[in-house]
């Protein structure tokens, strides 16, 4: 059976709608365990005392904004080349959630970087990205919000959704491209002295795993709403009010 | 010493605390407006197509 068929609004709406509950209930779970873990449960760390606990959240927003962008680019493109309407609706359902994950990597960040670093902000390079993708973000919204006709609003954000794609990619890649301040991915470096302590570890997946079960609910939220107000817009130009 | 009074005898909590309130308001609000959101749209589609079955 073909996946294009999750296409279609009504089937969108129908599986989507047995999964909410389940999925809202998980990231709860998840969540409450993860963070309560993190909080309550895991040792300062040896150089930068209780400020460790800001990874908890710090990674995960992080990890969800640049992979938000990239869903929404690949929404886009299903959407510019196959014209499926949820594919637009999903990207466009996408774009706050992912700038509010961008925020929050960003102030978490800067709120880290500040006792750490000794500075709130740097120009670094993956920082930059980082902060050029949330303008992205931004510039999508205020795209669709701008266009009253939806089928344009719809292709024109798409093209801007993709061009800003470089800087989504940049924002996951540049700490390998260049050496900066921002370290390395610490879940996935080599070295043993820049890789994550175990003690910090399972509790970070518990929440990168439940702020994105969370990210997910929230999205099916979103798309639902967006595929109703379609709804709504072509029963007005039907002529019922 | 419990993890929560080391927590908040260390130098650092003000920092903790800020980022923790700040995801919570951010995230939480986002929720917020979404379930706002979405409870309008199905009434509002609801009582169209019920208008349209007339």
């Amino acid at each position: 059976m073909s996946i294009w068929r999750y296409a279609n609004p009504a089937e969108f709406m129908r599986i989507t709608g047995q999964v909410m509950i389940p999925l809202w209930v998980l990231s709860g779970l998840l969540l409450g365990v993860g963070l309560g873990w993190a909080l309550l449960a895991t040792p300062d760390d040896y150089q930068q005392g209780s400020t460790i606990k800001i990874i908890f959240l710090h990674v995960p927003a992080a990890l969800i904004a640049i992979n938000t962008y990239l869903l929404m680019a690949i929404a886009s493109a299903i959407g510019l080349v196959r014209r499926h309407h949820v594919s637009f609706l999903v990207a466009k359902a996408a774009a706050p959630i992912g700038a509010v994950f961008t925020a929050v990597a960003i102030v978490t960040g800067a709120v880290w970087g500040q006792p750490i670093w000794n500075t709130w902000w740097e120009w670094d390079p993956r920082l930059t990205s980082v902060l050029i993708m949330f303008f992205f973000y931004i510039g999508y919204m205020a795209l669709w919000a701008a266009i009253d006709e939806p089928e344009k609003a719809a292709d024109l954000s798409a093209v801007l959704c993709l061009v800003g794609v470089l800087f989504a990619l940049l924002s996951r890649y540049a700490v390998r491209f260049w050496s900066t301040l921002h370290q390395d991915s610490s879940l996935t470096a080599v070295e043993a002295g820049q890789r994550i302590h175990d003690a910090f570890r399972t509790p970070l997946y518990l929440c990168m795993i439940g702020f994105y079960v969370f990210f997910v609910a929230l999205l099916l939220l979103r798309a639902r709403t967006e595929i109703r107000l379609r709804r709504a817009r072509a029963l007005r130009l039907q002529g019922v009010s | 010493m419990s993890s929560i009074e080391t927590l908040l005898a260390d130098k650092y909590t003000g920092y903790v605390v800020a980022a923790y309130v700040t995801t919570a308001v951010l995230l939480g609000g986002t929720l917020i407006v979404s379930v706002i959101s979405a409870a309008r749209s199905r009434r509002d589609l609801a009582r169209l197509e019920a208008e349209r079955k007339k």
